[in-house]
């Protein structure tokens, strides 16, 4: 099997993202479509929007090109790096889920389920203040600040 | 959280494993969907099977006394602790319902899957003797009324689960101190009780386990042997629903009462004189010495591969707490801090 430089992504809008193999097979499901020879031409990813395409693909450039190694540094840059990641408007995480999920990226799925998981059981002292502000009115009542948040959200 | 509510079942559940136990009200609180996939079984399953399942010990403590306000007639009031011994985080569990102002005192205590059940006691404002059964859920962090424990008022008993959802209490007395041999099963998901043939002995404060998933009675003394018990066991076979002989070594120890655990690596220990001791090889081996601070023992409890100690140095001081990682057999150190260093009267371990 000969492996091309580039590999060409086609996501749901059209759009065509030109990426280097080695980004490219970061993902689970482009690396097996890869190795299954489907790469001829482009590969299709209609589940997913260029906006969360975009990000995936700065994701894995980003772990591709930090090099792997045990140094301080490079591990704090990239932890710096996920936890900007992650800092996303609920939709952009939700769609993010859905794009992970079907993509396959191990890390990544587990640092989403993770800021999911934190979302649920609470907020950042910042986060929670700016809530108490919005829900000022129904805040006085003794049930906890996160599903109160998400019951505002509902209303 | 709107359009989280929307994700796939797999994916929820993901993140739901990642949430801790004590936020699980919060997604409880979301809505419908989210309410029932706390409670589905995959959720305990793939929480252990992905190593986020957390551990909780449940302590039966006493609440210290705001300082100079200690009277002798003070009845010690106690009240339900959890302790994460894997982060070593405490935190208070909600009242037990109607006894707000205290546990019933020597109250039993056991896990039953993500359940705690809490049995009889003292009522702390009449000593009256309890037959109540309360059901503590952890998914729901909700009390709940079960069925009383028949066969009249009870005290002093024995009690252990097999961990699923059986509860077996046996011995203790009744109300005029006649030692008892009657035993009963409670089925926590099914709530009701079912009685079990009777041991060959009497056994006033026995000590009960399951081990190698059988339910152990070991000791206890009969109603003319007043506190002087007999080194004794009798092992019920549940499959079989019959008594068996006991053999060997669990009969060995002497200075009862004690407490004995089944460690997560199926093995036997208990503390003797001042060492953790395990079954080995059919003979007692001990495994280490007790550390200074706690060789008051007050409680003994298993947790995913370590034991954890709780006592203190002399008797009527501070608690301490240390664990025990069964593969090194070497102590850590369990920060207490001053408010959960009352005395411990009981405690189990849950897996949530």
């Amino acid at each position: 099997m000969s492996y091309s430089k580039t590999i060409v992504l086609t996501n749901y809008d059209g759009e065509t993202f030109v990426v280097d193999e080695v980004v490219a097979v970061e993902p689970q499901t482009i690396e097996h479509m890869i190795e299954d020879g489907c790469a001829n031409t482009s590969i299709p990813l209609p589940n997913v929007t260029s906006k969360i395409l975009s990000k995936v693909i700065e994701h894995c450039k980003k772990h591709v090109e930090t090099p792997n190694s045990n140094e301080k540094a490079a591990k704090a840059d990239l932890k710096s790096f996920d936890f900007d990641f992650v800092k996303a408007d609920q939709g952009t995480l939700f769609d993010l889920i859905l794009a992970m999920n079907y993509l396959n990226i191990k890390e990544l799925l587990d640092l989403i389920y993770q800021t999911v998981a934190d979302m649920i059981k609470g907020k950042t002292p910042e986060e929670e203040e700016e809530m108490r502000r919005v829900n000022a009115w129904v805040f006085s009542c003794f049930v906890g600040v996160t599903c109160l948040y998400f019951k505002s959200k509902k209303m | 959280m709107d359009r989280f509510q929307d994700l796939p079942h797999d994916i929820a559940l993901q993140c739901f494993i990642r949430v801790p136990f004590n936020q699980f009200h919060t997604i409880r609180s979301v809505c419908k969907a989210w309410k029932a996939e706390v409670h589905l079984p995959e959720l305990l399953r793939l929480r252990n099977s992905t190593g986020n399942a957390q551990s909780l010990v449940v302590l039966s403590q006493k609440k210290a006394n705001p300082a100079g306000k200690r009277k002798c007639s003070d009845v010690p009031v106690y009240r339900l602790v959890v302790l994460e011994p894997e982060t070593g985080n405490w935190s208070e569990m909600p009242c037990l319902p109607e006894f707000e102002n205290g546990l019933p005192l020597f109250c039993r205590m056991v896990a039953v899957g993500s359940d705690l059940v809490v049995m009889g006691g003292y009522d702390p404002r009449t000593w009256d003797c309890l037959n109540s059964v309360f059901i503590f859920d952890f998914l729901s962090s909700k009390w709940r009324p079960g069925a009383d424990m028949p066969g009249g008022p009870r005290s002093f008993f024995g009690c252990a689960s097999d961990g699923d959802r059986t509860v077996f209490v046996a011995g203790g007395h009744d109300l005029e101190k006649n030692a008892l041999k009657s035993v009963w099963a409670y089925d926590v998901t099914n709530d009701n009780w079912t009685q079990l043939p009777d041991m060959a002995k009497e056994r006033d404060e026995c000590e009960c386990l399951f081990y190698r998933g059988k339910f152990h009675v070991i000791n206890g003394y009969s109603t003319n042997m007043q506190g002087q018990f007999h080194q004794s066991i009798e092992v019920f076979e549940t499959s079989a629903r019959k008594w068996l002989e006991s053999n060997g070594v669990l009969s060995d120890t002497t200075h009862p009462p004690k407490i004995y655990v089944e460690g997560t690596d199926k093995k036997l220990y208990t503390c003797h004189a001042n060492d953790i001791v395990v079954v080995e090889d059919d003979t007692w081996r001990s495994v280490a010495r007790l550390p200074d601070e706690v060789t008051n023992m007050s409680y003994l409890v298993s947790f995913p591969g370590h034991l954890l100690l709780i006592g203190t140095p002399k008797y009527g001081e501070p608690s301490n707490a240390y664990k025990m990682d069964l593969n090194e057999r070497v102590w850590t150190k369990v920060h207490v801090p001053v408010e959960y260093s009352g005395h411990v009267e009981s405690a189990c371990c849950l897996i949530i």
